[in-house]
């Protein structure tokens, strides 16, 4: 039943108040009040929501990489002949890059595709520069010492000689 | 209506591609050919030699390749074990991975299998098995002077 917005009294369904006369159709129409939602609500909130659907990332194929990253171990291994064991520095650096080249195909997303991708790429190339550095190095290394090639090729035979006597001797 | 050139990658063009794949196959059989004619242990100078056997004493992981190669050549494939164990299976990986190369310049695509990817402990485990073979062989009492070359 409507009450008299000017007097508070029940108008009885009537168009005047019973108690001031004011006439009740005139009267301003009071907005429902907006929905506030309670911040303390007093059942705890349901989580039984959709499951997403997992996004599936299909990364690309680091054939080409892991093949640089083995045969850097591979040319480690060979040449630690002729570079006094630096070219296994090259080794590790290999197996090292061997791991991200693989972890490529296992990868959850975009940007750690292109993470192990670049660390893997880099590693490679310093595996190359270092066996290269190091047969460089090896080859300026012994001509330096010796009067050039004729004198490299006496020096080496006079070191091989020196080291097998002395291995013979020690065998004795 | 015009159709768009698809631009070839560089390595795939024609006067690139030939020369390239010239140079792998006759690089490779001029040293097969100079290692199947050379007998490392009768001409000792005519290949190269150890560094590190000839200034330490200490046989390196790669020493015994050339021998094992002028064997592997002939044919004898246990000698080439003896010479060093682990030889045999780099030159498997390593002429898969030529032959993957070639034919990929030959068809402009690849149509070899290679693999895309190997456990860590794969990985890992090739440089144990190196270090293991370069200490092992250094060791002057059988069972393991078997590994000396």
């Amino acid at each position: 039943m409507a009450a008299c917005k000017y007097c508070g009294q029940e108008t009885g369904g009537s168009m005047f108040c019973q108690n001031c006369g004011a006439k009740v159709e005139a009267q301003p129409e009071v907005q429902p009040a907006a929905f506030t939602p309670d911040p303390f609500p007093s059942q705890p909130q349901s989580y039984n929501t959709i499951p997403t659907q997992p996004s599936f990332y299909t990364p690309g194929g680091a054939g080409g990489l892991l093949a640089g990253n083995i045969i850097a171990i591979i040319l480690g291994v060979i040449c630690c002949c002729f570079t006094y064991g630096i070219s296994l520095i090259a080794m590790i650096l290999g197996i090292i890059g061997t791991v991200y080249a693989s972890k490529v195909k296992s990868s959850l997303n975009a940007d750690e595709e292109r993470g192990n991708r670049r660390i893997s790429r880099i590693l490679m190339i310093i595996a190359y520069v270092v066996l290269l550095l190091g047969v460089v190095a090896m080859v300026a290394l012994v001509l330096a010492a010796s009067d050039g090639i004729g004198g490299f090729k006496e020096m080496y035979e006079s070191i091989y000689e020196s080291v097998s006597i002395s291995m013979a001797e020690a065998g004795k | 209506m015009t159709e768009e050139r698809v631009r070839k990658p560089f390595i795939f063009r024609n006067y690139v591609r030939w020369p390239l794949m010239f140079c792998m196959v006759a690089v490779v059989l001029l040293g097969l050919a100079y290692i199947f004619f050379i007998d490392p242990e009768k001409s000792p100078g005519a290949t190269m030699s150890c560094f590190t056997y000839a200034c330490t004493g200490l046989y390196c992981p790669g020493c015994g390749d050339t021998r094992a190669l002028h064997a592997l050549t002939h044919g004898h494939v246990i000698r080439a074990f003896d010479y060093n164990l682990l030889f045999p299976f780099i030159v498997i990986i390593l002429a898969w991975y030529y032959l993957v190369g070639l034919t990929t310049l030959l068809f402009r695509r690849r149509v070899m299998w290679i693999p895309q990817s190997i456990p860590k402990w794969g990985a890992i485990g090739i440089g144990v098995v190196v270090v293991l073979f370069t200490v092992m062989r250094n060791i002057p009492v059988w069972p393991f002077s078997i590994l000396a070359p």
